[in-house]
């Protein structure tokens, strides 16, 4: 009956340097019969043994340890467990640590002040083979998602990221109205080599005019259009 | 700095000098002469040494004036022989004719009496204004300042030169300030470096030695500003690692101390069933407490040291800060970045960047009243282009330049700062009710 019991609980193994932390994410664990702590440990290095030993179904991973990163041993376990759930419980909120767990392998991520409840939850969530995001967090990083998709990538994955910067120089003067004479003398290089690379940056760019050309170039902010007239 | 700093500032330089000093003082009001030759004589007399006022502007009683106003209780100075007032007549032109030799002579011979009474020294000032007469001899006044330069290093003596700027003519001013190793202008001594020693400025190439002079000081000033710009440069730096330093240890340390303690409280009573609602209600407030601590570490910590500029570099890291900024001030912000991410740019110009974009929009916070704001950043070879921009208050631009001048403004000013640490050139367009633009061009040799 024990043992039978026993099989059918879910094996956490803690690793996170702070002891008094890990000390209250047990107590926390605990209050919830159906898991069971097999293992604790403040170290990067000795947690993949345990791990490799105890085959836990969860991992409980803090982001800043004393011998490596979090991220880093997350990428260790999932490499050598592939079938271990592993959930970062960390003080870093920002979106940058948060996509590198995910990159890296973690289904969960919360930070270390989230009431019990939702510590809980979390490992409800993840163990059920779902993904959990912090909802401290989880707005961020939405927002963060959605605005690479509108905001700036529109910008950055237009076609001024495929100019060399030669022709990023070319096209500052061909904003700032220089002739292609004029530039031509002032880079060194023949009229026909200038109207050459502007060819190749109109393509680019998908402009069609030369004031296309300079609408272009103030969006992007090369030059600014409305400047104050005295 | 209030007037009053900088007379105490004044006088602090004051007590510095010593015998073999020769200063000139030029001054265009009446509190400006005051300030200097007030402590000047009062710090002589209670250094125990021989002060020797020659007036002709003013009148000994004003002179007297000073230091009673000071304080001072000049009448046993006067008595005992160690403060005189003498006329021009009773000095410079002692003989009917100025001469400089001889002026220098009685000098001397009047050091030489204090030393011999027992004094430090011979502390001299005089009000030249009696060269303005035309009496003869007058117009070697300029050959007589340079000479001094040959019998005051080394002697007990000390002078200040007093010119009214308002009465002499700039043409004898100039010779002036290259005769004198020091110069009070307003209540500021300066070391001169226009000064030239008097063989030189005699001398039969004294145009030549002035020229080569010249060319020194724009040398020197030059280097000057090289190391300036390098210390700061390293000041910077220093003040970064410092700052993630301290963020490091406050988000590792102090955030993961806080974090123990929060869930230690949170669990507390599973193992105390019997515990009182009373100290259930306090643990609880307790805990409320530690999540705002907690919530204003992990704050300080991104403050001090953006998130994700290591991992993700600058177009990321900006992205969120100006995300934060948005939703922390209600000040629309839109965040434009093309090409600058595949420049692999330094670490330096990635920090310089972030905290130019950082100081820009905090600027506009505190003083724009903006609803927008755009920041964008370009890279435009060979420079980088950033724009930080506001539909603010605006301002009257020239009138700023002024008040960052006499160090109202320190944010436009430590844009500034920035800027030319990166070698890049900034414009502010502004007028009032219409925003605010700012560039910042920087060179990138890629």
């Amino acid at each position: 009956m024990r043992g039978e019991a026993m099989a059918n609980k879910k094996t956490v193994l803690i690793v996170d340097d702070h002891t008094l932390f890990r000390e209250g994410l047990k107590a926390i664990i605990s209050r919830n019969p159906a898991y069971d702590v097999v293992g604790e440990t403040g170290r990067a290095d000795s947690a993949i043994q345990m791990a490799r030993a105890l085959r836990p179904d969860l991992v409980l991973v803090d982001i800043s340890l004393p011998d490596q990163s979090g991220i880093e041993l997350t990428l260790q376990l999932r490499k050598s467990l592939p079938k271990t759930t592993i959930m970062m419980v960390t003080m870093h909120s920002k979106v940058d640590y948060i996509v590198n767990a995910f990159q890296a392998g973690a289904t969960g991520f919360v930070t270390k002040d989230s009431a019990p409840e939702r510590l809980l939850q979390a490992i409800d969530v993840v163990l059920k083979g779902e993904y959990f995001l912090d909802s401290a967090v989880s707005q961020k990083v939405v927002q963060r998602l959605a605005g690479i998709k509108t905001d700036h990538t529109s910008m950055t994955d237009s076609g001024y990221e495929t100019l060399t910067p030669r022709e990023q120089e070319i096209f500052a003067l061909l904003a700032e109205g220089y002739s292609m004479k004029h530039i031509g003398e002032r880079l060194f290089i023949s009229p026909k080599t200038v109207e050459n690379h502007r060819t190749s940056i109109m393509r680019k760019l998908g402009v069609h005019s030369t004031l296309e050309l300079i609408r272009y170039a103030a969006k992007v902010g090369i030059i600014d259009i409305d400047l104050w007239k005295d | 700095m209030t007037v009053r700093d900088q007379i105490s500032e004044l006088e602090q330089r004051l007590w510095r000098l010593q015998a073999g000093d020769h200063l000139c003082c030029l001054y265009e009001s009446e509190e400006e002469h005051r300030a200097l030759l007030s402590p000047f004589m009062r710090q002589g007399l209670e250094r125990h040494e021989k002060v020797l006022y020659i007036v002709d502007d003013h009148t000994g009683g004003q002179i007297l004036d000073y230091l009673s106003a000071d304080g001072v209780e000049v009448n046993p100075y006067l008595q005992r022989g160690q403060f005189a007032v003498l006329s021009s007549d009773e000095s410079y032109m002692h003989a009917g004719e100025f001469e400089p030799e001889r002026m220098i002579a009685l000098l001397r011979s009047e050091t030489d009496r204090a030393i011999g009474e027992g004094y430090k020294a011979l502390r001299v000032t005089g009000e030249m204004s009696w060269a303005l007469k035309g009496l003869p001899g007058s117009e070697r006044i300029v050959e007589y300042e340079a000479k001094l330069n040959t019998f005051l290093p080394g002697s007990q003596c000390l002078a200040v030169c007093q010119y009214d700027q308002r009465k002499f003519d700039p043409s004898v001013l100039l010779d002036i300030l290259v005769t004198h190793p020091l110069a009070v202008i307003g209540t500021e001594v300066y070391d001169n470096f226009y000064y030239m020693p008097p063989q030189e400025f005699l001398g039969a190439n004294s145009i030549a030695a002035k020229l080569n002079s010249w060319l020194n000081h724009l040398k020197e000033r030059k280097r000057s500003e090289t190391q300036i710009r390098t210390l700061t440069r390293k000041l910077m730096t220093t003040q970064e690692d410092e700052r993630r330093m301290i963020s490091r240890e406050l988000h590792d340390r102090v955030g993961q101390d806080l974090s123990g303690i929060k869930i230690t409280l949170e669990t507390l009573f599973d193992s105390q069933p019997a515990a009182t609602p009373e100290i259930r209600k306090k643990v609880t407030q307790l805990s409320r407490l530690l999540d705002r601590t907690i919530f204003t570490v992990r704050d300080l910590a991104y403050d001090l040291r953006p998130p994700g500029l290591d991992e993700m570099g600058i177009v990321q890291a900006l992205a969120m800060f100006c995300d934060d900024f948005s939703e922390k001030t209600q000040i629309h912000t839109e965040y434009h970045s093309v090409g600058i991410e595949k420049m692999k740019l330094e670490f330096n110009t990635q920090i310089n960047l972030y905290r130019m974009i950082q100081e820009g929009l905090n600027n506009i916070h505190k003083h724009a009243e903006a609803t927008r704001a755009v920041v964008k950043l370009t890279a435009a070879f060979p420079h980088i282009l950033l724009r930080i921009e506001d539909n603010g208050k605006g301002f009257d631009v020239e009138k700023r330049a002024r008040e960052i001048d006499s160090e109202k403004r320190m944010g436009l000013r430590s844009l500034q700062e920035r800027t030319h640490l990166l070698s890049g050139v900034m414009i502010v367009s502004s007028k009032p009710a219409q925003g605010t633009k700012i560039l910042i061009k920087l060179p990138y040799a890629g």
